[in-house]
């Protein structure tokens, strides 16, 4: 227990110490020693910065994307897998398995995929007829990169969704759904009046992980786009590793890590009270 | 057991279509990158070939030329590796802490351990980058290592916590009355009782590591150090992107965790939700 305390602080808080203290002084690209203290100006200009407001959107819009899709996706699969089929273990392994792959493997395949010119996806959305050229430009234009990035995203990240809700749906009682048959409930009906509300506590949990998940999410988002085209994928995590490592501005990067981090404590005390204060009550 | 079973009708072929649809959507993304890393050349073929024709197995061996993607696959099983050693030792003792001693200071730093998790790899590479600058770790595995493991450990101590849950206390009492320390009666009785918990959180912390890419990609400068992750994506970055070798060199950074994965997925996903959701 010590160490593992003792580990935390050195890797966590002191990190998370240099982080606000940073975000209240001058810091360069020298790293100087004794930067000069400017109080909450960083917080300021960075209130005052249209591409701080832009990233906050696109976090939202990619935030609302993922959660949404991984979600719908993971519900969807979980309710095919938690039927008895044949076939099902090998349908398991092929709905589980994007989530094994490394997500920089992930990436290359998703950049091959949305290709201009030879990619499987333009190719394929043409020869169904929904789209007239087979050379849509996914990571170019910059209305389509949120899309591109969130289909790579959603992709990776739904087998989790699965996992979750399938195991909140297994938890569901037996007896209910006998009773439902009884009732003469059709399957939308059992769907609706007794998987979804039995799977309430599951589903808050599940949606809280995907919330941070999403904040957290930004090695596909880098290596895809980069946080482009044109800042159309630049989320908050995104613009702290370029406002520090390609800006070199570290005293704003800080203060934007330090709102980022104010955020993940929020959702951290939202999680908190929902799994473990049940227990104490108990 | 499932309450709405597919009959033999016209809904169950309706049902079987409709899993073989989302299971071929799903699943044409790594077919994708199998047969185009199979594929001779640079895949310019329009429309794309579906099906190889003259499987290039000379693929893999070229990419070993072509990049030092051995030693970038050494570096990255030195990384996961030590992840995973890293993230059991520290996650086995706090979650059995977190499952046996409930109190006020022992729930702070299961909080603390949450939100560690919750936090995005930027934000911490800042103050990584200064703390190991001071430390000369830059430029190290194993600083990539201790900033994994910064990751890791939460999640490893919460899929712990679950499993240590579910194993009665009175094994814990039986090995201390039999004369065990805690430290022994965790060892030798607790741990072979939580082994799938074990194997879950070890494979997660695996996992971790090998997929790790930002610290690595900030604080690694010379390419011999690279890890795979790295070394694909500055790859991917080049100017004249060779895509059948691109896939190729995925699919083979590919193939350890999904092996992996595959042989604990039981383990794995029972511990991802039991972790998170009872808590």
């Amino acid at each position: 227990m010590a160490p593992t305390a003792l580990w935390m602080v050195c890797v966590l808080v002191y990190p998370v110490y240099v982080t606000i203290r940073n975000s209240l002084h001058a810091v360069g690209a020298g790293f100087d020693p004794h930067p000069a203290f400017v109080g909450f100006r960083n917080y300021a200009a960075l209130l005052a910065d249209p591409i701080f407001w832009h990233s906050v959107r696109v976090t939202a819009l990619f935030t609302l994307g993922n959660l949404l899709g991984s979600f719908g996706l993971g519900l969807l699969t979980a309710l095919l897998l938690h039927e008895r089929f044949r076939g099902r273990p090998l349908a398991r392994t092929i709905l589980l398995l994007p989530w094994a792959l490394p997500q920089v493997a992930a990436v290359v395949v998703w950049r091959w995929l949305l290709q201009v010119q030879y990619g499987a996806l333009n190719y394929v959305l043409w020869r169904l007829h929904l789209v007239a050229t087979p050379s849509i430009q996914w990571l170019v234009r910059p209305n389509l990169g949120l899309y591109a990035v969130l289909m790579a995203a959603v992709w990776w990240q739904y087998p989790i969704a699965t996992t979750f809700l399938q195991a909140g749906i297994e938890s569901v009682s037996v007896d209910l759904y006998e009773a439902a048959g009884i009732d003469g409930a059709n399957g939308w009906q059992r769907f609706r009046h007794v998987t979804w509300p039995g799977l309430g506590h599951v589903r808050n949990v599940l949606l809280l992980m995907l919330l941070f998940w999403s904040l957290g999410q930004v090695i596909i988002i880098w290596t895809l786009t980069g946080g482009g085209p044109a800042r159309a994928t630049q989320t908050l995590a995104i613009l702290v590793y370029q406002r520090a490592f390609s800006d070199f501005q570290f005293g704003s990067a800080a203060a934007l890590a330090t709102i980022v981090l104010t955020l993940a404590l929020v959702i951290g005390v939202l999680y908190y009270r929902l799994t473990l204060q049940p227990v104490r009550e108990a | 057991m499932a309450a709405w079973r597919p009959a033999r009708t016209a809904r169950g072929v309706l049902f079987y279509a409709g899993t073989a649809l989302v299971c071929a959507i799903v699943g044409f993304p790594i077919y994708w990158m199998v047969t185009s890393a199979l594929e001779p050349g640079n895949l310019f073929n329009f429309p794309p070939q579906f099906f190889p024709s003259h499987p290039a197995w000379g693929n893999f061996t070229h990419i070993f030329s072509v990049n030092p993607l051995g030693r970038w696959l050494a570096n990255s099983l030195f990384v996961a590796a030590g992840t995973m050693i890293c993230s059991l030792g520290l996650g086995v003792h706090a979650a059995y802490g977190l499952s046996r001693f409930r109190s006020r200071p022992v729930d702070a730093l299961g909080f603390l351990m949450l939100v560690g998790q919750m936090i995005p790899v930027t934000v911490l590479t800042i103050p990584f980058y200064i703390l190991f600058r001071s430390l000369h770790l830059i430029n190290t595995l194993t600083g990539i290592v201790i900033a994994t493991t910064t990751f890791s450990v939460p999640m490893c101590l919460w899929m712990l916590k679950g499993f240590f849950d579910s194993v009665p206390r009175e094994l814990d009492e039986a090995a201390l009355t039999d004369g065990c320390t805690r430290l022994t009666a965790l060892y030798r009785v607790i741990l072979p009782a939580a082994l799938p918990g074990v194997v879950a959180a070890a494979t997660f912390g695996f996992m971790l590591g090998w997929n790790e890419f930002f610290f690595a990609s900030t604080f690694l400068g010379t390419e011999t150090k690279w890890v795979a992750t790295v070394g694909l994506v500055t790859y991917m970055g080049q100017y004249f992107v060779e895509w059948s070798a691109l896939m190729a060199t995925a699919f083979v950074i590919t193939v350890v965790p999904a092996i992996l994965f595959l042989a604990t997925q039981r383990y794995m996903m029972a511990g991802i939700t039991q972790g998170a959701v009872k808590a």
